[in-house]
């Protein structure tokens, strides 16, 4: 891998070779412009930050077979006095091999013509050319910038290297945003902490994912179990640090560990049985403001593109980068790589997530306050409606409206995508 | 600010909840800029692993 751009001057400039960042470089590679992706990493993909699941209604870009872990069944939501809740009407879904799909798209960025730079951070954007634009002001520049002037810091070189449109797809950490005059800063209630292991035992059900609710064991989140194939797991929780009582996610991680699955502990030596790869992450609870700006995109991540109440991020990372990607080539090939072009990218994610990135974050909130009592009430009377009318959707509209009577006119099979 | 890199995750929770936009992940390490530290604690309470711990800037100047 190398850690030196070729050139000093590029159509397109992405930050970060994650879903998003890999997506959006490949996309505007087959568009036919210049590209160079930058990955701070050594390798794109690593370490997985990401319990890995995803809808497939949600993919705007198909997902190879090998890089499927395991296709998911159901899920059971497990409240927190114990109460099982079996949904089996919750759409297809799987859980992916979330690096080697990442190497896929990279590979595929590549094959289109994308450089790649490894070992690299994008740590600055400036605007240069004619551009007369006042800091703050969101109005549609008449003489928009012509070329971004980016910053790339190495371990022990710094380049300077234009592009005509820089898409910052550089995770949750993202500050170019910021730099280029969005609004991206979250505050405590709008940030997840989480902590993940790779579980692998026997007794893992391998076909459906599990969710723990309840605010001993995941406050203001919840904790997962989903299955990878091979009687292993993800097995992790998200909290929000506002409600953790000084408790760091980790140590909720390990509680839960320890209290649902005495059996992993002890049983080291026998096969099939083991923990490891713990990793640590940041989940952005928010809605996207602004995503775009003169020859600026936010994407994934960066641009809070999460579904506020169930953290899932795979399938938005990948909507995002693709069209990203594919408006920021017709702009260079337009000549035009102003706001007032770009704004399409805005009204493309308005349309597809904008009000239900919305109606989850009200969930989310709700759910956030709601008492461990309410949760087994909601949970057991849910329990009562007859499991083809069980849906994911019935037990969100319940808890928005608090009419538990809702339930029995909802019978359409909903999760949590579009 | 000071950071226990045997348990720092690199994760970047930390720098996404700053609300001064005082650390920076370095290829290697987390860099926080003393200057803009206003010891808020917020990526403290944030950080999945905890990995970090508030000193008195002094204690902090001294330790640089």
């Amino acid at each position: 891998m190398k850690d030196t751009p070729n050139k000093e001057s590029y159509d397109i400039i992405v930050a970060g070779a994650g879903l998003a960042g890999a997506a959006a470089a490949w996309f505007a590679a087959k568009g036919g412009v210049s590209v160079l992706l930058v990955e701070r990493e050594k390798v794109p993909g690593y370490p997985t930050r990401c319990a890995e699941g995803i809808y497939f209604k949600d993919t705007d870009i198909e997902i190879p077979q090998d890089c499927i872990a395991k296709l998911v069944s159901g899920l059971v939501l497990h409240a927190p006095g114990g109460e099982e809740l079996i949904f089996d009407n919750i759409g297809s879904g799987a859980i992916l091999h979330r690096t080697k799909f990442i190497q896929y798209l990279v590979d595929n960025a590549i094959s289109s013509g994308a450089e790649l730079i490894t070992e690299a951070s994008v740590v600055a954007v400036q605007d240069c050319l004619n551009h007369q634009k006042s800091q703050g002001n969101t109005t549609i520049s008449s003489d928009p910038i012509e070329q971004r002037s980016v910053t790339i810091k190495t371990a022990d070189a710094s380049f300077e290297v234009k592009c005509k449109i820089l898409i910052a797809a550089d995770g949750i950490e993202s500050r170019l945003g910021e730099l280029a005059g969005l609004k991206t800063k979250l505050s405590t209630s709008e940030i997840e902490a989480a902590y993940q292991y790779r579980i692998c035992h026997p007794g893992i059900d391998p076909d459906r994912l599990h969710i723990y609710i309840g605010r001993d064991i995941a406050p203001g989140g919840y904790a997962w179990v989903f299955p990878k194939g091979d009687f292993c797991a993800n097995g992790g929780l998200a909290i929000c640090p506002d409600l953790a009582k000084g408790k760091t996610a980790k140590e909720y991680c390990d509680n839960f560990i320890k209290s649902k699955f005495p059996e992993f502990f002890g049983c080291e030596g026998e096969t099939r049985c083991s923990i490891q790869d713990p990793v640590a992450g940041g989940i952005p609870i928010a809605v996207p403001e602004r995503i775009y700006s003169d020859g600026f995109m936010l994407a994934g991540d960066a641009a809070r593109m999460v579904n506020p109440l169930t953290g899932a991020g795979i399938g938005t990372a990948l909507f995002s980068g693709k069209n990203a990607g594919i408006i920021a080539a017709k702009a260079v090939k337009a000549g035009n790589c102003s706001s007032a072009y770009l704004k399409v990218y805005q009204q493309k994610w308005n349309k597809r997530y904008g009000s239900l990135h919305k109606t989850m974050l009200i969930l989310a909130n709700k759910a956030k306050k709601m008492s461990d009592t309410r949760a087994d009430e909601l949970i057991s009377m849910l329990g009562q409606v007859p499991s083809e009318a069980r849906t994911l959707k019935s037990f969100f509209i319940t808890l928005l409206k608090n009419k538990p009577s809702l339930l029995i006119k909802v019978t359409k099979s909903y999760l949590f995508g579009s | 600010m000071k950071v226990n890199f045997d348990i720092c995750d690199r994760c970047a929770t930390c720098i996404a909840v700053c609300p001064v936009s005082a650390i920076m992940m370095d290829i290697e390490s987390l860099v926080f800029d003393e200057e803009l530290c206003t010891e808020c604690g917020i990526c403290v309470i944030s950080c999945p692993v905890g990995a970090l711990t508030a000193e008195s800037k002094q204690d902090m100047k001294r330790v640089t």
